[in-house]
């Protein structure tokens, strides 16, 4: 009963975007608790539409309305969005009621509540589109509420400067997307992911190119949306919104609309060998190069923006190498243990003026206790240290690896660091010597800390899930269109030998540099400089980001702006006198061969002329 | 009387009555256009018959009095009196007098005989009757440098006619006939060679109305010197005839020639969005940004419509229709924003959504809008037109999401400046004042970018039905 109203899911937040956006002066908290209320009613009929679905054998499909002449937009919903519907409506719902606590000193609050709730309205819809082009709506959507909320303090320079930057590298991926979209459309017929299944193995018989390049166009989005290498840039600069902003948009939910996207497609994906590779590969390189950037950012939110990074790059991986179902397990895992650590990051910057930088931080765990604990349980969670839910994802991710040997050492990398950055993050900020800003912290409020709580049962728990026999009929959904059950049998035999060896390193090294940063951040045994002194041109480059931004910066602004844009403009003045020098020649002829004048009029005329001229020659250059 | 000799009637006797009526010109005019949008509305019901002739009558030996309606003028018929009520609402603040409402009356005459016209004369007489009210609006309530532009754009734009009446009068040489059915069934029977110079002569006339690259070079002199209202005008629908008359003679009557030519127009129009595009992230003045990027979003019809398939041409015309809502808006925001804060500079600017918060916000949607954010209008229209443009070649498909990337690029880079940013000390105190007319203006627009994103289905559905009668 709750599915066939399932179109009410992103209605309720969309009905709270409206009327928070003109009348959210007049409301309680700025419209907190109307978002709160009606998100709280999306997340009623998702938990409904989440139980039918487990329990239907067939995907279910409706169609609302026609966009356009053969674009049909409805709801299709199956396990795959049933994940992602949970990850969003639950995490979004507590995310909602943390902010009555946390924006409730902000000027802005009804625009706040208004953006989050058109986010979260957007966000659902990708979850239960039918059509990719309705999918891709709200991908655009997401993407503008990215923008609009990473820039909600927008008088602050750097939010100003990081907005533009989010929207900018984001939408040059989604061009790639666009593209894959209407070259989907030309192949299949249709947008309608349903249709476009049933019609893969016929169109792969015949031209699996296409199959290839569709696949790869839409991973291009995928890596924008992801912050995936090489286009990651935006990412650690999105922290320049609310906290809130941050856990929700850029961690638990958002960033996954890429690794969803491929999940969505993964039939597609199955028959493109080519680019699974290349998103195994992608996906391994960002989870290495996040890691190692984490290791020594000084910024609270960047490093765990960092370690999202690096996380997401591990869903990628196990996509790629062929396990959908590792990729979703891990997508859930990570939503709340990673959500659970940016409000704890948010409570701990509530309590001390926003204050970013982790050195002045220490020993807040003795005046914060609630969020110490929370923290604690949400960087283990992720470490990869058993027994907590990242462990388990994460190590099944690592051996999936071990087809390749370079995945499997950027793997192993990633395991030896991760521990090693979220450690460093907790013991900085809660154990220690008292910091700066011992003195002002002082435990959040309950609207914040029951969200917390309840995170971290679920970051806890959220591991028993694989126990529901979760893998087996995500597979089997992809198993109806395409031949994925031979695949993921060889893949199995492939990793059964070594499963046992990798896990056991695996882990040992997440307990090697456990005990590392250990020793060198919370007992002082080692001092962080020999590190630094030792590893310097690697410092460096970690420091400066592999100076992607640079390279980047480079380009826009000395490239395309002061370069390409200044010299167009130059032209452009230069062309203009120079129609004016003709014009005023033919003026000057005139006057000589006294011709009758009645203005400048013959100024242009020439120039026209010449144009004309000019346009022929080119014509006749053409072959007229 | 038909319906279209209706509302020029209607017009000619408002442009009149608002004249001579003095202080209450501005009210005289609302109503006049609101009365002609009424008309115009009604052409919704007609539509749906396809392709409508509402008269038809020989003046002389093949000279018709004669005015149809279908698929490709049906979205500018429309845009006509909204655009122009538009206009008129945001010159409500400023006291112009009773000639400049007058003025805009006439332009509004012009554009429904150019948009409706069934016989080539009758559609030039529009045609070169459009450039006189925009000619002495620029030249009587331009800014500072408005005679250089005035004269600029007046001669340019009519030169190009004359290029253009010389092709057709080639053309009327064997057909013995200006209606435009006529002269579409004469071209096709032309020598290769003939009917290639008419092309290029009637193209190029229409080149520089639209224009393309390299003759432009009235354009940015007359948006920027036109007072605002009227640069909404310009380039909502004056700069669209040039698109119409290419859609309707290029496309409609010399297709054959047409495909010839197909690729280097194509690679014109690429050369145009770009160019354009990396200009307008160069400057410095608001309406110079929006200038250029108006001229660039036209490049696209341009590149559209020479892919010759159903979902490129009717994206080039559905562009043609967005395109107007959203640059509209986006010079309406400009208008809004120079009169409360006297300055359109970027760089003298920052901060504007603290202190005049709707502005700054309807900035940024407009802004997004002209992003082609999905959604919106403007959206389905660069999504028609890839649909239509990849099948044929992806490197042009490629090229044209490229320079969507370059205007979310000038666009987001001048949101950030202008109207995000710690506010500007020169801004602090300032406080907004919108007035009504102003409010429901930008509503209006808003509203109709909204609706066409999300339900452009029975507009697509009249133009996929031309597109394919056409082709």
């Amino acid at each position: 009963m709750f599915l066939e109203y399932s179109y009410l899911i992103p209605i309720f937040p969309l009905i709270a975007f409206a009327i928070i956006t003109f009348f959210g002066n007049r409301l309680s908290e700025g419209g907190g608790h109307l978002a709160v209320f009606l998100t709280g009613l999306s997340l009623i009929v998702s938990l409904g539409v989440i139980y039918e679905i487990l329990h239907l054998e067939k995907p279910f499909e409706m169609i609302l309305y026609e966009w356009i002449p053969g674009i049909d937009f409805g709801i299709f919903i199956d396990k795959v969005s049933a994940v992602m519907l949970f990850v969003i409506s639950f995490i979004g719902f507590l995310i909602m009621v943390y902010s009555l606590g946390y924006m409730h000193e902000d000027e802005s609050k009804p625009r706040y509540y208004a953006e989050m709730s058109l986010f979260i309205s957007s966000m659902l819809l990708i979850a239960i589109a039918s059509n990719l082009l309705l999918l891709f709506i709200g991908w655009e959507l997401v993407g503008l509420c990215s923008y609009l909320l990473i820039g909600f303090w927008y008088r602050r320079p750097s939010a100003a400067s990081a907005a533009k930057k989010a929207i900018v590298v984001t939408r040059f991926a989604d061009i790639f997307f666009a593209l894959g979209l209407v070259i989907a459309y030309n192949t299949f017929g249709t947008l309608n992911i349903h249709e476009i299944f049933e019609k893969l193995n016929v169109i792969y018989a015949t031209n699996p190119g296409i199959i290839s390049l569709i696949a790869l166009l839409l991973f291009i989005g995928a890596i924008g949306k992801s912050s995936q290498f090489p286009l990651h840039v935006w990412l650690p600069d999105a922290m320049e919104g609310p906290t809130t902003v941050s856990a929700l948009i850029h961690a638990a939910t958002m960033v996954k609309a890429g690794i969803f996207l491929v999940a969505r497609m993964y039939p597609l994906y199955l028959l493109a060998g080519d680019v699974m590779y290349i998103i195994a590969l992608f996906g391994a390189i960002t989870a290495f190069i996040a890691a190692s950037m984490g290791l020594v950012m000084t910024d609270m939110k960047r490093i765990i923006a960092y370690s999202t990074m690096s996380h997401l790059g591990l869903m990628m991986l196990a996509l790629g190498v062929g396990s959908i179902a590792a990729g979703l397990y891990h997508l859930l895992n990570h939503s709340f243990a990673k959500a659970l650590l940016f409000l704890s990051a948010g409570a701990v910057l509530h309590a001390t003026h926003e204050e970013l930088d982790i050195r002045k931080h220490g020993g807040l765990r003795r005046v914060m206790p609630i969020t110490g604990t929370v923290a604690l349980i949400g960087a283990w969670a992720l470490s990869g240290l058993p027994p907590l839910s990242g462990y388990w994802s994460k190590d099944e991710i690592i051996v999936l690896s071990s087809v390749n040997p370079i995945l499997l050492g950027l793997a192993f990398g990633v395991s030896l660091l991760s521990a090693a950055y979220l450690f460093r993050w907790y013991y900085i900020i809660f154990t220690g010597k008292p910091g700066e800003t011992y003195k002002i912290a002082h435990e959040a409020p309950k609207v914040m800390t029951i969200p917390l709580i309840i995170l971290a049962i679920g970051a806890c728990i959220s591991w028993t899930v694989m126990f529901s026999g979760f893998d087996k009929s995500v597979s089997e959904w992809v198993n109806e269109y395409v031949n994925y059950e031979e695949r993921l049998s060889m893949l199995e035999h492939e990793i059964e030998t070594k499963h046992l060896e990798i896990s056991l390193i695996a882990g040992l090294l997440a307990l090697i540099s456990f005990i590392i940063t250990t020793l060198v951040y919370w007992k002082g045994k080692i001092k962080p400089e020999t590190f630094r002194e030792n590893l310097r041109p690697l410092h460096k480059l970690f420091v400066n980001k592999y100076y992607f931004d640079h390279a980047y910066n480079y380009f826009a602004e000395k490239i395309v702006y002061r370069g390409i844009s200044f010299l167009m403009d130059r032209l452009e003045k230069l062309y203009d006198k120079f129609i004016d020098i003709i014009g005023k020649v033919t003026y000057y002829l005139g006057k000589v061969s006294r011709k009758i004048q009645t203005g400048n009029v013959q100024d242009y005329i020439a120039a026209i002329v010449l144009g004309i001229i000019i346009l022929i020659i080119i014509l006749m250059a053409g072959g007229i | 009387m038909d319906k279209i000799s209706l509302i020029i009637a209607t017009l000619l006797i408002g442009s009149f009555v608002t004249y001579i009526s003095r202080r209450n010109a501005k009210y005289v005019a609302t109503i006049f256009t609101l009365i002609s949008l009424a008309i115009v509305l009604t052409l919704i019901q007609d539509i749906k018959y396809g392709k409508v002739i509402y008269i038809k009558e020989s003046i002389t030996s093949g000279i018709y009095y004669s005015f149809a309606l279908d698929g490709l003028n049906f979205p500018m018929l429309l845009l006509v009196p909204i655009i122009s009520l538009i206009s008129i609402l945001l010159s409500y603040r400023k006291e112009y007098d009773s000639k400049y409402y007058g003025l805009l009356l006439l332009l509004q005459l012009g554009l429904i005989g150019v948009y409706a016209a069934n016989d080539f004369v009758l559609f030039y007489i529009f045609w070169e009757f459009v450039l006189i009210p925009a000619f002495f609006i620029i030249l009587y309530y331009g800014l500072e440098n408005r005679r250089y532009a005035a004269l600029k754009f007046f001669i340019y734009t009519h030169v190009g006619s004359l290029l253009m009446l010389l092709g057709f009068i080639l053309l009327y040489m064997k057909s013995g006939s200006f209606l435009f059915e006529d002269l579409r069934k004469t071209f096709t029977n032309l020598p290769l060679n003939y009917a290639k110079i008419i092309f290029i002569l009637t193209f190029v006339g229409f080149a520089f109305k639209l224009p393309i690259f390299p003759f432009h070079s009235w354009l940015p002199h007359a948006y920027i010197q036109a007072p605002t209202q009227l640069t909404i005008l310009l380039s909502a629908l004056v700069s669209k005839m040039g698109a119409y008359g290419m859609l309707r003679f290029s496309l409609e009557m010399f297709s054959n020639v047409l495909t010839i030519y197909a690729k280097i127009i194509a690679i014109v129009g690429i050369i145009t969005v770009f160019y354009a595009g990396l200009l307008a992230l160069a400057q410095n003045d608001i309406k110079g940004l929006l200038a250029y990027s108006s001229f660039s979003h036209t490049g696209f019809i341009v590149v559209a419509f020479t892919f010759l398939n159903k979902y490129s041409i009717s994206g080039a015309i559905f562009q043609m229709f967005s395109h107007a809502l959203v640059v509209s808006l986006l010079f309406a925001c400009l208008l809004l924003l120079e009169e409360n804060i006297r300055t359109r500079y970027i760089s003298e600017m920052s901060g504007v959504a603290y202190v005049l918060p709707i502005i700054g916000w309807v900035f940024v949607f407009a802004g997004l809008a002209g992003m082609g954010l999905p959604s919106l209008s403007s959206f389905v229209a660069e999504y028609l037109i890839l649909l239509g443009v990849v099948s044929q070649s992806f490197i042009f498909a490629l090229l044209l999401g490229l320079s969507v990337g370059l205007t979310t690029g000038y666009i987001s880079w001048f949101l950030q400046r202008a109207i995000f940013n710690p506010v500007k000390e020169e801004l602090k105190g300032v406080s907004e004042k919108i007035n009504v007319p102003e409010a429901i203006a930008l509503a209006i627009l808003i509203i109709l970018i909204i609706y066409f994103g999300m339900y452009p289905k029975d507009m697509i559905e009249i133009l996929l039905k031309y597109s394919e009668v056409i082709l």
